[in-house]
């Protein structure tokens, strides 16, 4: 590594070092005057860089007053936000999406030796001693998309109005089995936690729209069924600076606690205060350069906006009785996946990012069909109704809307196996996800899988490959979005991922 | 301690004028001295020595000083400069060391060194003032000949319109936009782009045009995401390896998509080649005028550049300081998106005018939703000549206010949801020969006239909120599940065998016991499993699972 490289962790480090040396001699030889002076005049351009002391430039892509310097797209990018539905715990493409009617003339065969191949099993399954076939109990039915009609099952009668925005991908694989990595590599493009997420990546990518709120926004439903846990790491920034990471909007009446100023305290005083505290930190950073600091000083910051910015935001008054209405009784009850969907067209009219919905509660082990009935009610009129919102206001065209689980779920019964009640075990080899909007095809379907729904025979389409495909939609090549960590350039797809362009619009 | 900082950057910018002191003090000094050796006579003045010692040691710190300014790349010359002129002022200190101490023999050797290192500093240091190659520039004239030089550009209306040319077209454009650095008289990177012969050899970091490995007898083809001529203008603005540099004027977007098109054309010098559909060839660049003594003119377009730079980043300084979100459409390009979500309620007209008059020209996507702007800014948003994208999304904007927009040349998005727009704006939309899509929703538009203005506007997509299509196209019959389906891999048993295992729909599905194995209590038919061809009833799900880790451990009844 060229040792002038700025990027070169030790050249910065020693470029951070010259100058605590050259103030502190400055001091006592020169007096304070001079070491100012050096400070604007002497420094080599990639310290200035370095510690924001250069004069931003008429296209430079970040606001001012945040520490957040964005990347900017590498070229003109067709989607400006993310909405990303998370839909933790696997939903079962077999019973929603990945319509197979000639498994209903397989009801309790064995699951085929040919078509389960050398697939590991969970420690769930692994034990069963067969592997009978359910078909899914639930009626599909075809509705209008650009091509011959998406099949959809009866659980999700509101989402088939919206076929037509859909782009259906049936051919998603990942590499995990479990819960806790498959999400971690959905998120962050690694099953080892500890990258940053891919809301965290865009944060970085895009900077923010809407400096009064956080770039990154995260919000959960709890779900009806088996919930895994759900860590905040999901969210995290990994390696890259924390102020990246994506801020959880509380599901209760109060989404943001402590918000507002204890009685007594002005906004003035508040103003005061943090002005004061910044200075500390400012001096605790010029003595460790531990960019943490500067990272919580822009925390404080964006608080205090927040403290303007969440009432209003949080305040539905102001949507229309047809609205409400549209994303069913349930957008009332703060925390229901329909009240977080109209909150996330409210965050992306408002400039924010990267919105992710978490929706727990799809691990259907067992008793799938009734909990399955529960899930989709709760999301079936509400995800709807937010790709309907956001179209008929323009926001679906510069928007990506993700649905996606972690993985899918086994052809075959877990337990018991009834015309009633089946369950059905993780499965990583196949799984149905869909996009609306922000550049990518509409109302297509992409990618089979067998008649089993268990192997993909068409256009497989890895984790890696959608981020890339995402990416690409927001205006970055996926290889040069990078960020160097222990000497290292990381990116969010490794050194994976190519972009699909059959399903880019 | 800026009117500091100013003075340290005044004797920065010093370095030209004093450099002439030691420069004309050791040259003097040396011949001086070589004079005396030869007479065998004593050294000469040694104060005079003092002084140009001291004053290269001046010269030395004026320059780095300089050097910390912005706008010197990094180039081979300067680097020289740069350690030879440290040299010299370390070679001066030298010289009045061993003049004061030593015997004049080694002062004099030191002392001719020094001259000698001085002599390359100074050339260098004259390159970087005056362009490379400034000195021998006379000789070289006659060698110019034999390049062929690009003639000036015929009229674009010469060209058919689908078709540009080399030297109609491209030449041109490195004419305007390159050829100041890389050309006749500054080549930097050794890089000129002034002739045919020139842009083939490339520069001191190779090739700029990247050639595939060519298959036998095959003319190789260009890669045009991996030639320097291209990749480097779509580097960031801020990365070194961008051209034009930072500072310079940046090729427009229609101007780099030329670019690439000849490229993807496999770059020809001599024959014509297509335009791809729907691309325009870009406005002819102007070219500055290059009569005369360079080095002003490169001040004075330069000085042109910073005031309308200076005035924009104003502009930008000011919307962002009121938190409006700015980004450019793309990099490279000066167009922007400008959105006011994070401001809208506090958004009006006057805020309008005031903080996009000066950016008008440069406006391209211009978010306005939820704002309180009126018809009263319509006037100002439809002289926007490069308006793409205009969202009024939730305004009381009104058909008079949007009459302004009449015959937009450019706008291709129109979002006017939830405004106070009616049918009589239908006119207004027909006018727009670039529109794309309409977003109007929620007006009062009425909805049974939606179909007569998608037939009078087919190639534009009317957004009413009225295509979500609730009703299935066909839905499937009644369920019937059986396990009649031939098996794939037939297990060892015979089929007849298979057969009786099977279960034949859900109606011989009951359980043949009333009692769960497992648990002993009465069965709930739900949760049935099927074992060796028997239906077996279970009291819970979780029954099954403990029967299915030893069937044989739960006799059956």
């Amino acid at each position: 590594m060229d040792s002038q490289d700025p990027s070169n962790p030790l050249r910065e480090h020693d470029l951070l070092m010259t100058r605590r040396r050259f103030f502190g001699k400055a001091a006592k030889s020169l007096g304070a005057g001079f070491g100012a002076l050096a400070m604007n005049s002497l420094l080599a351009p990639e310290l200035r860089a370095l510690t924001g002391a250069n004069k931003p430039s008429a296209l430079d892509l970040s606001a001012a007053p945040s520490l957040n310097r964005a990347v900017g797209p590498h070229f003109k990018p067709k989607a400006k936000r993310v909405i990303y539905l998370h839909m933790e715990g696997a939903p079962s493409q077999l019973d929603l999406y990945d319509y197979k009617p000639g498994l209903r003339a397989r009801f309790n065969q064995d699951m085929p030796e040919s078509i389960r191949g050398e697939q590991r099993l969970t420690g769930m399954t692994s034990g069963q001693a067969r592997f009978p076939i359910a078909p899914s109990i639930f009626k599909f039915s075809r509705y209008k998309n650009q091509q011959d009609g998406l099949w959809l099952s009866e659980l999700l009668p509101h989402t088939g109005s919206v076929a037509n925005e859909m782009c259906m991908i049936k051919s998603m694989h990942t590499e995990a089995i479990n819960h806790e990595p498959a999400i971690t590599f959905f998120q962050t493009g690694n099953q080892q936690p500890g990258r940053p997420s891919f809301g965290s990546w865009m944060s970085y990518g895009l900077g923010s729209a809407n400096e009064n709120l956080p770039t990154f926004i995260v919000m959960i439903t709890q779900g009806i069924g088996n919930m895994q846990a759900l860590s905040a790491r999901f969210w995290g920034s990994g390696y890259l600076p924390s102020e990246h990471q994506g801020s959880k909007l509380r599901s209760g009446a109060d989404p943001v606690l402590y918000l507002r100023n204890p009685e007594g305290v002005s906004r003035k005083d508040r103003r005061r205060m943090l002005d004061l505290v910044a200075d500390l930190n400012e001096k605790e950073y010029q003595r460790s350069f531990d960019p943490e600091v500067h990272a919580r000083i822009s925390q404080y910051e964006m608080a205090y906006r927040m403290q303007m910015s969440v009432p209003e935001l949080t305040d539905f008054s102001d949507e229309s009785e047809s609205t409400l209405e549209m994303y069913g009784p349930d957008v009332r009850t703060p925390g229901t996946f329909a009240a977080n969907c109209l909150m996330a067209r409210r965050l992306a009219e408002r400039g924010v990012r990267f919105i992710q919905l978490y929706m727990r509660g799809w691990d259907q082990h067992g008793n799938l069909p009734s909990e399955l009935r529960a899930q989709t009610k709760a999301i079936d009129q509400a995800q709807a109704a937010l790709l309907k919102d956001l179209k008929r206001r323009g926001l679906l065209d510069d928007t990506l809307v993700l649905s996606a689980g972690e993985f899918g779920r086994t052809v075959y019964s877990q337990g018991a196996l009834t015309t009633e009640n089946y369950g059905r075990d993780h499965h990583p080899r196949c799984f149905s996800v869909w996009t609306a909007g922000g550049g990518m095809k509409r109302g297509i379907s992409y990618g089979e899988t067998d008649d089993f729904s268990y192997n993909i025979v068409k256009d497989p389409v890895e984790v890696h490959d959608l981020h890339a495909t995402m990416l690409h939609c927001l205006g970055f090549h996926h290889e040069q979005l990078g960020y160097r960590s222990q000497g290292r350039d990381m990116r969010l797809t490794d050194v994976f991922g190519h972009v699909n362009h059959d399903l880019l619009a | 301690m800026d009117s500091l900082a100013d003075l340290l950057a005044v004797f920065g910018r010093m370095h030209p004028l004093l450099l002439h002191m030691p420069i004309g003090m050791l040259m003097g000094l040396g011949f001086m001295e070589l004079v005396l050796w030869k007479r065998g006579a004593a050294p000469a003045s040694r104060w005079f020595l003092l002084i140009a010692a001291v004053s290269a040691v001046v010269v030395a710190g004026s320059g780095w000083v300089l050097h910390g300014e912005d706008g010197y790349a990094s180039s081979f010359g300067l680097r020289w400069h740069e350690r030879l002129g440290i040299a010299t002022a370390v070679g001066a200190t030298l010289c009045c060391v061993v003049r004061f101490a030593g015997p004049a023999k080694y002062y004099r050797t030191v002392l001719l060194l020094t001259v000698g290192v001085m002599i390359p500093t100074g050339h260098f240091g004259s390159e970087i003032t005056h362009g490379k190659g400034f000195l021998l520039e006379p000789f070289e004239q006659s060698e110019e000949e034999e390049y062929v030089p690009f003639t000036q550009p015929p009229s674009t209306e010469e060209a058919g319109p689908t078709l540009a040319t080399f030297e109609q077209h491209i030449a041109p454009l490195l004419q305007a936009r390159c050829t100041k650095c890389h050309g006749a008289r500054k080549s930097k990177g050794d890089l000129r782009l002034d002739s045919i012969d020139a842009i083939l050899a490339g520069g001191e970091d190779g090739a700029i045009i990247t050639f595939a490995s060519a298959e036998d007898g095959a003319d190789p083809l260009v890669m045009v995401e991996e030639s320097e001529i291209y990749r480097r203008l779509l580097l960031p603005l801020e990365h070194d390896d961008h051209m034009p540099p930072e500072s310079k004027t940046q090729l427009t977007v229609p101007e780099i998509e030329l670019l690439r098109i000849w490229l993807e054309a496999n770059a020809p010098f001599e024959e014509s080649f297509a335009l791809e559909d729907g691309v325009a060839l870009p406005e002819a660049p102007t070219i500055e005028d290059d009569q005369g003594e360079e080095s002003e003119d490169e001040t004075l377009v330069s000085a042109q550049d910073e005031a309308r730079n200076l005035q924009d980043e104003v502009a930008l300084q000011a919307l962002r300081s009121i938190q409006v979100h700015v980004q450019v459409m793309e990099p490279g390009s000066d167009l922007l998106w400008i959105d006011f979500a994070a401001v809208a309620e506090i958004t009006d007209d006057a805020m309008v005018e005031r903080y996009l008059t000066p950016l008008s020209v440069r406006i391209s996507d211009l978010s306005l939703s939820r704002t309180r702007v009126t018809a009263e800014s319509m006037e100002l948003l439809a002289s926007m000549p490069n308006l793409t994208r205009l969202d009024l999304v939730q305004t009381a904007m009104t058909d008079a206010g949007l009459e302004a927009l009449h015959g937009h040349l450019k706008l291709e998005r129109l979002l006017i949801s939830q405004t106070l727009v009616t049918e009589q704006s239908f006119a207004v939309l027909k006018s727009l020969p670039s529109l794309t899509h309409v977003w109007i929703w929620g007006t009062a538009m009425p909805p049974e006239q939606m179909a007569s203005l998608r037939l009078a506007m087919p190639d534009v997509e009317v957004i009413a909120g009225d295509s979500f299509r609730a009703e299935p196209l066909e839905v499937e019959a009644d369920l019937v599940f059986t396990s009649d389906a031939p098996l794939l891999d037939l297990p060892e048993v015979s089929v007849e065998e298979t057969k009786t295992e099977a279960v034949e729909g859900s109606s011989s599905l009951s359980p043949s016991n009333n009692i769960c194995p497992v648990s002993g209590k009465p069965v709930d038919p739900r949760y049935s499993v099927v074992h060796e061809g028997e239906v077996i009833g279970f009291c819970c799900p979780n029954c099954p699972k403990t029967f299915w880790e030893d069937p044989s451990a739960f006799p059956r009844k």
